[in-house]
């Protein structure tokens, strides 16, 4: 109570502060291949940086102090903080000296990965240990977010590489964004279509030996690549032999072994969800429930479905994070996403490139699993009423 | 030689003992008595250094604990409590074993030691291989017991280790626990909330209310003790009848012969056994509705037990030995 | 259910025995499988398919103990109450890590570590420490109460309660962890073959590139026979420990 979360969020400022001193904020390369200069915050930044260090310094002190009504104000400060930092940052970007040639190119450098892991330390160090701590601390990521949002889109970061590399490619890159989501989320959507019913159904055999389940576990073990390689092969074998097939998209490449690849990867963690979930309901309950008068069909509708929805949705929850990754690979046998620009950019060597992929990525796992947890979470509050 | 001077315990804001005294001599059995909270555990835990006193002393064999080193002291003292905290990982020869073979003992000495306890104890020497999860209940609190003694430890500390045995399995296992005491006169410090097994095994009752003690005495001192609301209220209204129990039928014999006549008495009397309570005893005179009964050994007669005997003997007696 | 008695010893074993069946013998699978699929035989691996197979075990192996390593540490050291400020720091830092995808991860370690075995290792470290350290934590927190205070009231140091008692009782869910974490190691190391890792990943990209189903099965046949004899392996484990 007295002393807690004051020792992360002290080292998160510490870490705030000594990202400023101590790392290359921003890198200048003359072009796309060579390797570049590092640029520390000071010379990045010029007079900014004694207001950063002030304000880290001032922040540093007061999570020192750990007043509860300091909390507040602390992630107040680190939105200020992240702002002046974009904003400086994108003032650096418009000064001539980095900006000689066209294919000059300045990327973000070390120190902003510290920082903002400094960022994250303070504000997991503060909202902690009391009832809404953990809505407030998702709503100041939500700010970060925002605001980060906000500089992207007023052009004011423009200058940066990887903005750079967007605007090459900005039509590919949401045609890449949407391919991924949608490949993602639809492989999630038939997992949950044909997951739970399996689910339920090896519930209701109460056999632990299922051979479905078997079979479900077994596309678990097995690699991810390999099951895309796997599967590519009868796909393949099938679309040549068959124009009727091949006509519906039936092939060894693209879209249809990465569709079945998810969607079997999403089954694993919704099946297995579903039948945690229903074991999870008191038995006692439904045998209330049937002693009150209510049919097979009714008890489990009105009883045990509700109550074990969240642990189901926990599993749907899984299944999204883990879709949105292995999509990735989807990238490999053309089947388009945000895969594709990542392997692009390791195929060509640009880092700035595979950071366009794989940021976009984090955003978009990040926020699906918030919302997702935010729904399972209102929805065991307001409607099974249970208090965290 | 257990001895607490002055112990007080205090957390946060509550106090858990209150300037507390208790001094056992050896080969004494004596049984803290009181109501969940009252702090009993606490004595037991200040005893083997599992928590540590806010002020006050505390000797063992006259050393104070807290110049001991930790291992040192709690390896020369055997605990015992009420889910046994046998570990599921050992059979029951190597949860015997623990201490043991933290002193080092031979393999030789430490197989005759569990044969010697297990047997003690009233376990199949075979158990020696089972593991804590094929035990029954009573089963389990024994090799607790048997793994309290196995480096024959001075003194025993055991909070409430029958608590969660049903009341026939934990007569049983007081009852021999008794004869393992008179056997081997260890010191012990034995805690509770249930009158009964304070009755049935103390050599003394220390009565406890949250913080500190009451009243120390023998058992049949309490029956005197109706000064201190408390004690009354707790030991509860029917203290002289429980305290029967204690004593056996062959303790208040009448061993006059009675007229037979054909080998086989002329009245006809109810038979109990001489092993019997004197509360058993009670019990079938008023629901046989007879002033006396013809006491039994093995089917033979030895004698006859009298109400009056009962009524004037038992504590009257104690009553006179005090005078 | 008698049924449920698989002899996971008996897999373990069998699978092992087709893993090696297909590194040494691919040729064999190469002659049945041309019956249904036209072979193209355009890439030739540098390395033989065992080269592969060890190069590909080493990298698990090697980051796997190492993971395993410091999760039990780090899940021993939790215990301590100094930690616990700390406890909801890893613990967020760890659903972080679980969120961000493994490709991510591996293709943000190029920049800094180049291409080829190192990112690799470092990925599949990071990644492998998750389970482990989960499982541990939660195979700790499962043990009784009585049973550790058992343990001190005994006389035992907190070094011989962690050792002899707590260790050993957390050690089945301990096994489950390694279990997983190998299990997504081997699956990352297959992934690396985008970054330039040798291992049986190699053979199913350039497969895909280059369209051979062949060579798409001999990357793809071994490796998935190795991940089932590991999990059969551990799942035999896994009950051989499990208390009744």
């Amino acid at each position: 109570m007295k002393k807690s979360g004051n020792a992360v969020s002290v080292l998160g400022a510490l870490t705030i502060a000594l990202s400023f001193l101590f790392f290359s904020f921003a890198e200048y390369r003359p072009n796309r291949v060579l390797t570049g200069t590092d640029i520390s915050a000071k010379e990045l930044f010029g007079n900014g940086f004694f207001l950063l260090l002030f304000a880290s310094l001032v922040l540093l002190f007061l999570t020192v102090l750990n007043k509860k009504s300091y909390k507040l104000m602390i992630g107040m400060f680190i939105l200020l903080i992240v702002g002046l930092v974009l904003y400086l940052l994108g003032g650096a970007l418009d000064d001539d000296a980095y900006n000689q040639t066209v294919m000059g190119r300045m990327s973000i450098g070390g120190g902003l990965w510290v920082f903002l892991m400094g960022v994250f330390m303070v504000l997991s160090g503060n909202f902690k240990n009391y009832e809404k701590a953990i809505l407030h601390r998702r709503l100041f990521y939500l700010a970060i977010f925002l605001i980060i949002l906000f500089f992207l889109f007023s052009g004011h970061l423009d200058k940066l590489s990887i903005m750079k590399e967007f605007f090459n490619r900005s039509q590919t890159f949401f045609r890449q964004f949407n391919r991924h989501f949608s490949l993602a989320f639809l492989s999630v959507l038939v997992g949950i279509l044909i997951g739970v019913p399996i689910g339920l159904l090896i519930y209701k055999s109460k056999k632990t030996n299922n051979p479905l389940l078997f079979l479900i576990n077994l596309g678990q073990t097995i690699p991810t690549l390999s099951l895309l390689g796997l599967i590519m092969v009868p796909l393949a074998f099938l679309g040549e032999r068959s124009e009727f097939l091949r006509n519906i998209g039936v092939r060894g490449v693209g879209f249809t072994p990465a569709f079945l690849v998810l969607i079997i990867y999403a089954l694993f963690p919704i099946v297995h969800n579903t039948i945690a979930g229903l074991n999870m309901v008191d038995q006692n309950l439904l045998e209330v429930a049937s002693g009150m008068g209510m049919k097979g069909y009714q008890a489990f509708w009105k009883v045990q479905l509700p109550l074990s929805l969240p642990v189901v949705l926990g599993g749907i929850r899984t299944a999204m994070t883990q879709s949105i990754g292995n999509t990735i690979l989807a990238g490999l046998i053309g089947g388009g996403g945000l895969g594709s620009i990542i392997f692009l950019g390791l195929a060509q060597a640009a880092p700035d490139l595979i950071l366009l992929g794989v940021i976009p990525l984090i955003a978009m796992a990040f926020m699906l699993d918030s919302l997702l947890s935010f729904f399972i979470f209102y929805y065991q509050k307001k409607v099974l009423g249970i208090k965290t | 030689m257990i001895k607490l001077v002055n112990v007080s315990k205090r957390y946060q804001d509550t106090v858990a003992l209150k300037n507390f005294n208790l001094e056992i001599p050896e080969g004494m059995l004596l049984v803290l008595l009181g109501p969940s909270g009252c702090g009993k555990s606490t004595v037991i835990r200040l005893i083997n250094r599992l928590i540590q006193p806010t002020s006050g002393e505390i000797y063992v064999n006259n050393k104070d604990i807290r110049h001991m080193e930790f291992s040192k002291l709690r390896r020369g003292i055997g605990y015992a409590i009420q889910n046994t905290g046998l570990f599921p990982h050992y059979n029951v020869y190597e949860n015997i074993a623990v201490v043991p073979r933290l002193l080092k003992w031979k393999k030789y000495d430490i197989d005759q030691r569990v044969d010697t306890l297990l047997d003690l104890v009233g376990l199949n020497r075979n158990y020696k291989d089972k593991l804590p999860s094929e035990l029954s209940g009573g089963e389990g609190q024994r090799v607790g017991v048997a793994r309290a003694l196995a480096a024959d430890p001075a003194i025993l500390l055991m909070d409430e280790p029958f608590g969660s045995l049903d009341p026939l399995n934990r007569e049983r296992l007081q009852k021999e626990f008794y004869r393992i005491q008179k056997q081997l006169k260890k010191t012990v410090l034995f805690v509770t909330h249930d009158v009964e097994e304070a009755i049935r095994l103390a050599d003394k009752i220390a009565v406890m209310r949250p913080g500190e003690i009451v009243s120390i005495g023998r058992p049949s001192d309490f029956i005197a003790e109706d000064k201190e609301g408390y004690i009354k209220e707790f030991l509860g209204s029917e203290y002289a009848l429980k305290l029967l129990s204690r004593f056996m039928v062959q303790d208040v014999i009448d061993q006059r012969p009675v007229a037979v006549k054909n080998n086989v008495t002329v009245r006809h009397y109810f038979r109990i056994n001489k092993e019997s309570t004197v509360s058993n005893a009670l019990s079938m005179m008023i629901s046989k509705g007879a002033r006396s009964l013809e006491v039994i050994d093995e089917k033979k007669r030895i004698g006859l037990i009298h109400f009056e005997d009962i009524l004037m003997n038992v504590f009257g007696g104690e009553k006179n030995e005090k005078e | 259910m008698k049924k449920n008695k698989t002899n996971f010893m008996i897999a373990t074993i069998m699978l092992f025995l087709l893993f090696l069946f297909s590194i040494f013998k691919f040729d064999v699978i190469e002659k049945l499988l041309i019956f249904a699929i036209k072979p193209k035989d355009f890439f030739v691996a540098r390395e033989s398919l065992f080269e592969l197979a060890r190069q590909h075990i080493f990298i698990v192996a090697v980051s796997s103990s190492l993971s395993v390593l410091i999760a039990v540490c780090i899940a021993i050291l939790t215990r301590f109450p100094i930690m616990n400020e700390l406890e909801e720091f890893i613990l967020g830092i760890a659903i972080f890590g679980q969120t961000i995808p493994t490709v991510a991860i591996l293709a943000l370690l190029v920049p800094f570590l180049g291409y080829g075995f190192k990112p690799a290792l470092v990925a599949l470290f990071i990644y492998g420490i998750l389970p482990v350290l989960r499982n541990t934590i939660e195979g700790l927190n499962t043990i009784s109460e009585d049973v550790r205070e058992s343990a001190r009231a005994m006389g035992m140091s907190p070094f011989q309660v962690m050792s002899k008692v707590e260790l050993p009782l957390a050690f089945p869910a301990i096994l489950a962890g390694v279990r997983v974490s190998l299990i997504l190691n081997i699956s990352v190391a297959t992934i690396g073959a985008t970054v330039g890792l040798k291992g049986f990943g190699i053979l199913i990209v350039n497969g895909i590139r280059s369209d051979d189903i062949i060579l798409i099965l001999k990357g793809a046949i071994p490796v998935s026979l190795l991940a089932l004899t590991v999990e059969s392996l551990f799942m035999h484990l896994e009950k051989k420990f499990r208390l009744p």
